[in-house]
Protein backbone atom coordinates (compact mmCIF):
# COMPACT_ATOMS: atom_id res chain seq x y z
CA UNK A 1 0.00 0.00 0.00
CA UNK A 2 1.39 3.47 -0.95
CA UNK A 3 1.49 5.64 1.67
CA UNK A 4 0.08 9.02 1.07
CA UNK A 5 1.58 12.39 2.88
CA UNK A 6 -0.91 15.40 1.71
CA UNK A 7 -0.30 19.26 2.63
CA UNK A 8 -2.74 22.20 2.40
CA UNK A 9 -1.84 25.63 2.02
CA UNK A 10 -4.21 28.19 2.69
CA UNK A 11 -3.99 30.70 -0.17
CA UNK A 12 -5.71 33.56 -2.30
CA UNK A 13 -5.82 32.65 -5.74
CA UNK A 14 -7.13 34.96 -8.61
CA UNK A 15 -9.48 33.00 -10.70
CA UNK A 16 -9.61 34.34 -14.47
CA UNK A 17 -12.83 33.27 -15.48
CA UNK A 18 -15.51 35.62 -17.12
CA UNK A 19 -14.49 37.99 -15.09
CA UNK A 20 -11.18 38.00 -13.00
CA UNK A 21 -11.56 37.65 -9.38
CA UNK A 22 -9.69 36.85 -5.97
CA UNK A 23 -11.21 33.84 -4.22
CA UNK A 24 -9.40 32.08 -0.63
CA UNK A 25 -8.96 28.34 -0.95
CA UNK A 26 -6.08 25.87 -0.17
CA UNK A 27 -3.80 24.20 -2.74
CA UNK A 28 -3.68 20.31 -1.77
CA UNK A 29 -0.60 18.97 -2.77
CA UNK A 30 0.04 14.83 -2.48
CA UNK A 31 2.82 12.90 -2.17
CA UNK A 32 2.63 9.12 -2.82
CA UNK A 33 5.53 6.99 -1.12
CA UNK A 34 5.05 4.06 -3.95
CA UNK A 35 3.69 3.92 -6.83
CA UNK A 36 -0.39 3.58 -6.70
CA UNK A 37 -1.91 0.30 -7.79
CA UNK A 38 -6.19 0.32 -9.37
CA UNK A 39 -7.30 -1.23 -5.78
CA UNK A 40 -5.35 1.81 -3.46
CA UNK A 41 -7.40 4.76 -5.75
CA UNK A 42 -10.58 4.56 -3.87
CA UNK A 43 -8.31 4.43 -0.05
CA UNK A 44 -6.18 7.70 -1.22
CA UNK A 45 -8.77 9.72 -3.07
CA UNK A 46 -10.73 9.54 0.26
CA UNK A 47 -7.92 10.26 2.42
CA UNK A 48 -6.99 13.38 -0.26
CA UNK A 49 -10.72 14.37 0.41
CA UNK A 50 -11.53 14.30 3.42
CA UNK A 51 -8.48 16.32 4.46
CA UNK A 52 -9.63 18.98 2.34
CA UNK A 53 -13.71 18.84 4.13
CA UNK A 54 -14.26 20.37 6.58
CA UNK A 55 -11.45 23.29 5.55
CA UNK A 56 -12.18 24.63 2.58
CA UNK A 57 -16.35 26.03 1.91
CA UNK A 58 -18.50 26.95 -0.34
CA UNK A 59 -16.93 28.95 -3.18
CA UNK A 60 -13.38 28.54 -2.35
CA UNK A 61 -10.73 27.17 -4.41
CA UNK A 62 -9.37 24.07 -4.27
CA UNK A 63 -5.83 23.16 -6.69
CA UNK A 64 -4.47 19.50 -6.28
CA UNK A 65 -1.51 18.90 -7.57
CA UNK A 66 0.85 15.25 -7.08
CA UNK A 67 2.36 13.13 -9.18
CA UNK A 68 -0.39 10.02 -9.86
CA UNK A 69 -2.20 8.56 -12.56
CA UNK A 70 -5.25 10.04 -14.41
CA UNK A 71 -6.90 7.76 -12.83
CA UNK A 72 -6.45 8.77 -8.93
CA UNK A 73 -6.87 12.67 -9.92
CA UNK A 74 -10.01 11.77 -11.74
CA UNK A 75 -10.81 10.02 -8.87
CA UNK A 76 -9.65 13.08 -6.25
CA UNK A 77 -11.60 15.52 -8.34
CA UNK A 78 -15.28 12.70 -8.04
CA UNK A 79 -14.96 12.77 -4.06
CA UNK A 80 -14.18 16.45 -3.87
CA UNK A 81 -17.25 17.28 -5.53
CA UNK A 82 -19.48 15.27 -2.85
CA UNK A 83 -17.58 16.34 -0.08
CA UNK A 84 -16.84 19.82 -0.55
CA UNK A 85 -20.67 21.41 -1.73
CA UNK A 86 -20.21 25.09 -3.93
CA UNK A 87 -16.29 24.72 -4.06
CA UNK A 88 -14.55 25.62 -7.47
CA UNK A 89 -12.22 22.65 -7.68
CA UNK A 90 -9.12 22.98 -10.21
CA UNK A 91 -5.99 20.40 -11.11
CA UNK A 92 -2.42 22.12 -11.05
CA UNK A 93 -1.23 21.80 -15.00
CA UNK A 94 2.94 22.49 -14.90
CA UNK A 95 2.88 23.50 -18.32
CA UNK A 96 0.44 26.60 -17.97
CA UNK A 97 2.04 27.13 -14.40
CA UNK A 98 -1.77 27.45 -13.46
CA UNK A 99 -4.48 25.22 -11.96
CA UNK A 100 -7.64 24.76 -14.78
CA UNK A 101 -11.25 24.83 -13.12
CA UNK A 102 -12.67 21.49 -13.21
CA UNK A 103 -15.84 22.10 -11.30
CA UNK A 104 -18.38 23.68 -11.25
CA UNK A 105 -19.64 23.74 -14.89
CA UNK A 106 -20.19 27.73 -15.00
CA UNK A 107 -16.26 27.18 -14.28
CA UNK A 108 -14.99 24.57 -16.24
CA UNK A 109 -11.83 25.88 -18.06
CA UNK A 110 -11.18 29.00 -15.98
CA UNK A 111 -7.41 29.27 -14.89
CA UNK A 112 -6.33 29.74 -11.12
CA UNK A 113 -2.96 31.73 -10.58
CA UNK A 114 -0.96 32.20 -7.35
CA UNK A 115 2.86 32.82 -7.31
CA UNK A 116 3.68 31.25 -4.08
CA UNK A 117 1.64 27.75 -6.01
CA UNK A 118 4.25 27.96 -8.48
CA UNK A 119 7.20 28.51 -5.73
CA UNK A 120 5.23 25.67 -3.50
CA UNK A 121 5.02 23.10 -6.01
CA UNK A 122 8.02 23.22 -7.94
CA UNK B 1 -2.96 -5.55 -6.28
CA UNK B 2 -5.28 -5.57 -8.62
CA UNK B 3 -9.31 -4.17 -8.23
CA UNK B 4 -11.87 -7.09 -6.53
CA UNK B 5 -13.94 -7.06 -9.97
CA UNK B 6 -11.71 -7.58 -12.69
CA UNK B 7 -13.77 -7.91 -15.86
CA UNK B 8 -11.94 -9.81 -18.86
CA UNK B 9 -12.41 -10.55 -22.21
CA UNK B 10 -11.99 -14.26 -22.59
CA UNK B 11 -13.47 -17.19 -24.35
CA UNK B 12 -12.99 -20.46 -24.47
CA UNK B 13 -9.59 -20.92 -25.68
CA UNK B 14 -8.01 -17.64 -24.59
CA UNK B 15 -8.44 -14.17 -24.74
CA UNK B 16 -10.43 -12.52 -27.59
CA UNK B 17 -8.67 -10.59 -30.37
CA UNK B 18 -9.94 -7.29 -30.68
CA UNK B 19 -11.87 -7.74 -34.10
CA UNK B 20 -12.72 -4.29 -35.85
CA UNK B 21 -14.82 -4.08 -38.40
CA UNK B 22 -17.37 -1.00 -39.27
CA UNK B 23 -19.67 -2.80 -36.82
CA UNK B 24 -17.51 -2.21 -33.95
CA UNK B 25 -15.58 0.89 -34.98
CA UNK B 26 -17.42 4.32 -35.04
CA UNK B 27 -15.44 7.68 -36.23
CA UNK B 28 -16.44 11.02 -36.03
CA UNK B 29 -15.92 14.16 -37.87
CA UNK B 30 -12.51 16.25 -37.08
CA UNK B 31 -14.33 19.30 -35.25
CA UNK B 32 -12.63 22.58 -34.84
CA UNK B 33 -12.07 23.83 -31.08
CA UNK B 34 -11.91 27.88 -29.84
CA UNK B 35 -7.63 27.97 -29.21
CA UNK B 36 -7.66 26.42 -33.55
CA UNK B 37 -6.67 22.77 -32.26
CA UNK B 38 -9.28 20.20 -33.95
CA UNK B 39 -10.69 17.43 -31.88
CA UNK B 40 -11.19 14.03 -34.11
CA UNK B 41 -12.74 10.81 -31.71
CA UNK B 42 -13.42 7.46 -32.50
CA UNK B 43 -15.01 4.95 -30.41
CA UNK B 44 -14.33 1.13 -30.63
CA UNK B 45 -16.92 -1.41 -28.65
CA UNK B 46 -14.93 -4.08 -26.79
CA UNK B 47 -17.00 -6.99 -25.46
CA UNK B 48 -19.07 -6.60 -22.59
CA UNK B 49 -20.59 -3.31 -23.11
CA UNK B 50 -17.39 -1.22 -22.76
CA UNK B 51 -16.76 1.09 -25.27
CA UNK B 52 -13.73 3.47 -25.44
CA UNK B 53 -14.22 6.67 -26.97
CA UNK B 54 -10.50 7.90 -27.88
CA UNK B 55 -10.00 12.01 -28.27
CA UNK B 56 -7.09 12.79 -30.85
CA UNK B 57 -5.79 16.41 -31.36
CA UNK B 58 -4.40 18.24 -33.67
CA UNK B 59 -2.49 20.78 -31.33
CA UNK B 60 -2.18 21.23 -27.76
CA UNK B 61 -5.33 21.57 -26.15
CA UNK B 62 -5.92 24.38 -24.29
CA UNK B 63 -7.74 25.64 -20.75
CA UNK B 64 -10.42 27.70 -23.45
CA UNK B 65 -11.42 24.50 -25.57
CA UNK B 66 -12.69 22.24 -22.67
CA UNK B 67 -16.04 23.49 -22.20
CA UNK B 68 -16.52 22.88 -25.94
CA UNK B 69 -14.90 19.44 -25.33
CA UNK B 70 -17.32 18.48 -22.77
CA UNK B 71 -20.10 19.25 -25.55
CA UNK B 72 -18.62 17.26 -27.83
CA UNK B 73 -18.62 14.34 -25.55
CA UNK B 74 -21.75 14.50 -24.59
CA UNK B 75 -23.35 14.15 -28.15
CA UNK B 76 -20.40 11.59 -29.24
CA UNK B 77 -21.82 9.36 -26.18
CA UNK B 78 -25.54 9.69 -27.69
CA UNK B 79 -24.33 8.82 -30.64
CA UNK B 80 -22.29 5.86 -29.36
CA UNK B 81 -25.68 4.54 -27.63
CA UNK B 82 -27.47 4.83 -30.97
CA UNK B 83 -25.05 2.54 -32.51
CA UNK B 84 -23.50 0.18 -30.32
CA UNK B 85 -26.66 0.09 -27.65
CA UNK B 86 -26.54 -0.10 -23.81
CA UNK B 87 -23.10 1.02 -22.44
CA UNK B 88 -21.82 -0.40 -19.20
CA UNK B 89 -18.41 1.52 -19.01
CA UNK B 90 -17.16 4.18 -21.56
CA UNK B 91 -13.24 4.48 -21.04
CA UNK B 92 -12.18 7.36 -21.91
CA UNK B 93 -8.58 7.39 -23.92
CA UNK B 94 -6.08 10.03 -25.65
CA UNK B 95 -3.45 12.20 -25.02
CA UNK B 96 -4.88 15.61 -23.19
CA UNK B 97 -4.02 16.87 -19.77
CA UNK B 98 -5.35 15.35 -16.52
CA UNK B 99 -8.20 18.46 -16.08
CA UNK B 100 -9.96 17.37 -19.77
CA UNK B 101 -9.82 14.01 -19.05
CA UNK B 102 -11.79 15.34 -15.44
CA UNK B 103 -14.01 17.04 -17.47
CA UNK B 104 -14.92 14.95 -19.86
CA UNK B 105 -15.44 12.04 -17.27
CA UNK B 106 -17.82 14.07 -15.31
CA UNK B 107 -19.39 15.80 -18.44
CA UNK B 108 -20.76 12.22 -19.60
CA UNK B 109 -21.34 11.08 -16.13
CA UNK B 110 -24.74 11.75 -16.24
CA UNK B 111 -25.03 9.33 -19.21
CA UNK B 112 -22.71 6.69 -18.36
CA UNK B 113 -23.13 3.79 -15.82
CA UNK B 114 -19.66 3.78 -15.27
CA UNK B 115 -16.48 5.80 -16.43
CA UNK B 116 -13.02 4.87 -16.86
CA UNK B 117 -9.69 6.02 -18.13
CA UNK B 118 -7.54 3.96 -19.92
CA UNK B 119 -4.16 3.84 -17.80
CA UNK B 120 -0.95 3.00 -20.14
CA UNK B 121 1.10 1.71 -17.73
CA UNK B 122 -1.54 -1.32 -16.95
CA UNK B 123 -2.29 -1.67 -20.53
CA UNK B 124 -6.52 -1.71 -19.03
CA UNK B 125 -8.40 1.03 -18.23
CA UNK B 126 -8.95 2.02 -14.60
CA UNK B 127 -13.40 2.78 -13.33
CA UNK B 128 -12.99 6.34 -11.63
CA UNK B 129 -16.78 6.74 -11.23
CA UNK B 130 -19.47 4.42 -11.29
CA UNK B 131 -23.62 4.56 -10.97
CA UNK B 132 -22.91 0.90 -10.39
CA UNK B 133 -22.43 -1.27 -7.05
CA UNK B 134 -20.88 -4.00 -9.06
CA UNK B 135 -18.25 -1.30 -10.32
CA UNK B 136 -16.94 0.30 -8.15
CA UNK B 137 -13.71 3.32 -8.32
CA UNK B 138 -10.42 1.48 -8.70
CA UNK B 139 -11.48 -1.88 -10.40
CA UNK B 140 -9.83 -2.53 -13.96
CA UNK B 141 -11.30 -2.99 -17.19
CA UNK B 142 -9.49 -5.12 -19.41
CA UNK B 143 -9.31 -4.38 -22.92
CA UNK B 144 -7.88 -6.31 -26.06
CA UNK B 145 -4.35 -5.77 -26.42
CA UNK B 146 -3.53 -4.95 -30.25
CA UNK B 147 -6.54 -2.13 -29.36
CA UNK B 148 -4.78 -0.60 -26.18
CA UNK B 149 -1.75 -0.99 -28.54
CA UNK B 150 -3.12 1.12 -31.25
CA UNK B 151 -4.59 2.96 -28.97
CA UNK B 152 -1.29 4.45 -27.18
CA UNK B 153 0.38 4.44 -30.40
Amino acid sequence: MADVKVRLSPLEFVVEGKEVEQRPGYLVTFELSAPISPSEVAEVAEAIAAAVAGRAGHGDVIVVSGRGPIYLHSAIAQLLRSYVCGAIIAHYDPKLQAAVVVHPASMVGALVKNDRMNESIQ
Amino acid sequence: MVGKVRISIEVEGGEVEATRTSENVLEFAEVPLPSGTTVKAKAYKAPMGVVVLHFNFSDMLEPQDVKHLEKYAVEKYRALTNKFGKIKVLVISGRMPIWAYIAIAHAVLHLAPAIATLDPKLHAAVVVASHNKMLEEGEIVELPQDLVSELLS
